[in-house]
Formats: structure tokens, sequence, C-alpha cells
């Protein structure tokens, strides 16, 4: 699917950069995304009802998108080493409010947190999660069939 | 179409982890012991065997106890803030309901027991409008 650069020379070089930039870009998104995982199945439900037990999820992989706030992310979590999937509540530099006081998060941390607020695992158990833990942002559904379509 | 499947299917399994309780809740457990109260409430007035009437009360007891703890049940594992944000009397109810079991342990009278029989249909009521059926118990295999 990667052609090679075209050898193609003068205005017709300067005509394609931009292309061609976007042609690494997407080579280097595919090498990522063929060793790191790109796609997961959900189990739990601490994130219905955006994601449920069952939904097969593909993973973006890159990091430039995210984690935004927001954000769907799949990660290592910090204790378990278990692969997880939260959302991003705030990211390094705010402060967020634990039992304890004030937190202040790195600027390479992230403090994720379950939907269903009420059973979810998640930050408020582990504390921030430094972003070399995540594997990526979860961005599209693709079964079941009648749920197919992007992650919110 | 199970080798599509299988070829689909993600390799990784990411966890919304969550705490499990095991999920399951109904009012009808509440709801059959408050009529065992009921109905033992009943047996003893229409009794005059001491003897029988003795066992009745240190059932009706048993059985209000345990009324009591299956509407703690609800009440604390159960609902959700959501649900006392669409019914703000939830609380309030759960709470008579729990006091009203306490009151049906210590007395013999009918409508004492009816009235926890009532409370406990007002928690039905709310865990079915609340979705309770579909996402808090198993469907039976008929």
């Amino acid at each position: 699917m990667i052609a090679k650069a075209p050898s193609h020379g003068g205005a017709f070089d300067v005509l394609h950069s931009p292309m061609r930039r976007s042609r690494t870009e997407a080579a280097r998104w595919l090498a990522r995304a063929r060793v790191g995982t790109w796609r997961v199945a959900v189990v739990e439900d601490s994130m219905a009802p955006a994601v449920r037990p069952g939904d097969w999820l593909l993973i973006d992989p890159t990091s430039r998108a995210w984690p935004r706030i927001g954000s769907l992310v799949v990660f290592r979590e910090p204790e378990s080493d278990v692969l997880a999937i939260k959302r991003v509540a705030a990211r390094g530099g705010a402060h967020v409010q634990v039992e304890e006081g004030l937190l202040h998060l790195e600027p390479d941390e992230a403090w994720l947190l379950g939907d269903a607020t009420e059973r979810s695992v998640d930050s408020r158990r582990y504390g921030p999660v430094p972003f070399d833990r995540f594997v990526g942002r979860a961005w599209f559904r693709y079964a079941p069939l009648p749920r197919l379509g992007p992650i919110r | 179409m199970s080798r599509l499947r299988q070829w689909l299917a993600p390799r990784a399994v990411a966890h919304a982890h969550c705490d499990i309780p095991c999920g399951v809740y109904d009012p009808a457990q509440a709801r059959i012991e408050a009529e065992s109260c009921y109905k033992i409430i009943q047996k003893y007035n229409d009794s005059t065997d001491d003897l029988f009437r003795t066992r009745c009360i240190a059932v009706k007891e048993e059985r209000a106890e345990l009324t009591k703890h299956h509407i703690d049940v609800m009440w604390h594992d159960y609902f959700k803030p959501e649900h006392v944000t669409k019914f703000p009397d939830l609380h309030d109810v759960c709470w008579k309901a729990s006091k009203q079991a306490s009151l049906v342990k210590r007395t013999v009278s009918l409508d004492e027991a009816q009235k926890l029989l009532d409370l406990i249909d007002r928690i039905d009521a709310m865990w079915r409008e609340t979705g309770g059926p579909a996402t808090t118990r198993l469907a039976a295999a008929h």
C-alpha cells in the first residue's frame, strides 16, 4: 500500500510534497499499528453506555491526537499491567481533587476515570497514569454492527 | 462466517475495570419475606394454641429481619444517585420501609404488615421505572 516516493522532479515534486509527507506519516502509523495493539474487545462495564462489554474497538496508536480530555484511552493499568480502557478526565499540569486534597499532575500524566463512577476502578484507586503506559485512543466501534460508529 | 468472525475478532482484551457486586436485585425478595410476616400474623391471630403462637412470633421476627435486610440491599446497593434525582422521595420511602420492617418485627398488627407491603411496592415501582427488571435479573429459561 505504501509506494516508494515518486521519483519525478521539479514542480511535480513541490506539488506533491504534502502528499509525500502524509505518506511518511501513514507508513509510521502502519508500522506502529502492526506491532502494537490496534483493536480490542471490551470486557466489564465501567464505561457503559459509551462502550459496553462485547464491543470490538479500533485503537489509534499514534500519539498526536491524544490524550485529549474526554478521549477514551487503552492503557496498561499501573498496578496490574492489565490492558484497560478509561476516559481522560484531566492531563498534565492540572489539579485534581482527591480525598487528601488537591493533586498536581505531572506534564506526562493523565487522570483516568470510568464513566460509571460509582463502581469504576480507575485513577481514584491507582493514581495518575503516565503517558508511556498508554496504548492508544479508542476511536471506532466495528462490532456489534448495530452499534457501529465512532466512539465518543 | 465464523472464519470471518474469527479473522475480525480482536486479539487483545481491554478491561473497563469495575468492582463487581453480583448485580442481581429485586424487591420481590423483600416482598416475599414481608408476605410471610403478614400471613404469620394472620395465623397468630386465628390461633388459640399458645405454643403455636409463640412459634409464630419467633418466625415473624426472623422474617421481618430478613425483609429489612433486603430493603437495605435495594437502598444501598441498587439505587444510584441518578435514581434519587428521578425520585426525590426515594430515600424517604426506603427509610420508612426499613423502619416499618422493624415495627412489624415487634407487633402483631395486620395493618402494620400491610403498610410494609405497600412501602415495598413503592420501592418495586421505582426499581421498575429505573429499568431494574431488564438490568438486574437474568431472563428465566422457559
